[in-house]
């Protein structure tokens, strides 16, 4: 099951991806009110202690300089497409037998 | 479409562009310098990293790819495949091409049919041995057990070779 919280994760990176793509022109056009600025740090907090959870985490248990950790970060970075999309297509295939099993059985 | 100018990518590189232009075009209209609303760019141009470096991995497999290919020159399949057993056409440039660490790797490991490149790898290992290696070789050269026994012993691989120049 360890690689269930794999998927999950990089499914709702892709998600919140999009989401915020959606949300980019309400933020230029200023339609949104502006959070107070207290509200903003968990966020900047929450950022900084996962890179520093990852580079502990990671020198702990393997052997590598910086630039290997960087190098190993932008490999790891680059298949989060391609296992969002391998988690989201066998869902998305079967909602779609689903709906039809539903038209047929209303049908 | 040729296999070189396909973007395999497409998908990547169409979001990281559209999560990048959206940063841009916020930190553009802020300008009473809303700390929140750069913070928002900011995360967009972190979001779309990952979007650009599997386009980044990409080029980067192909730029591999077309300096192997400056050193070997093959006809036929551009990739000879080892596993289905394909007799494979194979010319011979370079003599003395370095091994790269993943060949020596899958060598140590005897992952032979596994690896992609154990065709190139061959042909680099024979160039080390001083082999001439040019002409048509068939599948069965290429069986991972006497490729380790070739390897391990250092002894010459059998093979229907030509010379260099009847290409």
């Amino acid at each position: 099951m360890g690689w269930l919280n794999w998927f999950v994760a990089e499914t709702i990176a892709v998600g919140a991806a999009l989401l915020n793509l959606i949300w980019v022109p309400f933020i230029a056009l200023d339609k949104v009110a502006v959070p107070d600025v207290l509200l903003t740090f968990p966020i900047i907090a929450a950022f900084f202690v996962t890179l520093v959870h990852f580079a502990c985490a990671y020198r702990m248990r393997v052997a590598v300089t910086y630039w290997q950790m960087l190098g190993a970060m932008i490999v790891f970075m680059s298949v989060q497409w391609t296992v969002a999309s391998a988690a989201f297509k066998p869902r998305l295939r079967q909602a779609k037998a689903s709906s039809i099993g539903h038209e047929k059985a209303a049908g | 479409m040729s296999h070189t100018t396909r973007i395999v990518t497409m998908p990547q590189m169409l979001l990281g562009t559209l999560l990048a232009a959206g940063a841009a075009t916020i930190f553009a209209v802020n300008v009473y310098r809303h700390l929140e609303a750069d913070l928002f760019a900011t995360i967009l141009l972190l979001q779309s990293l990952p979007f650009f470096s599997a386009v980044a991995l990409v080029w980067l497999e192909r730029l591999g790819d077309r300096k192997l290919k400056s050193r070997c020159c093959t006809s036929g399949n551009l990739r000879p495949n080892l596993k289905l057993g394909r007799p494979e056409r194979v010319v011979f440039q370079s003599r003395h091409a370095p091994l790269s660490t993943s060949t020596l790797t899958a060598v140590r490991l005897g992952m032979w049919n596994e690896f992609a490149y154990d065709a190139y790898a061959l042909i680099r290992l024979s160039s080390d041995n001083r082999q001439r290696l040019s002409g048509q070789f068939k599948a069965s050269c290429f069986k991972s057990r006497r490729l380790r026994e070739a390897l391990t012993r250092s002894v010459r691989i059998r093979c229907q070779t030509k010379p260099e120049n009847d290409k």
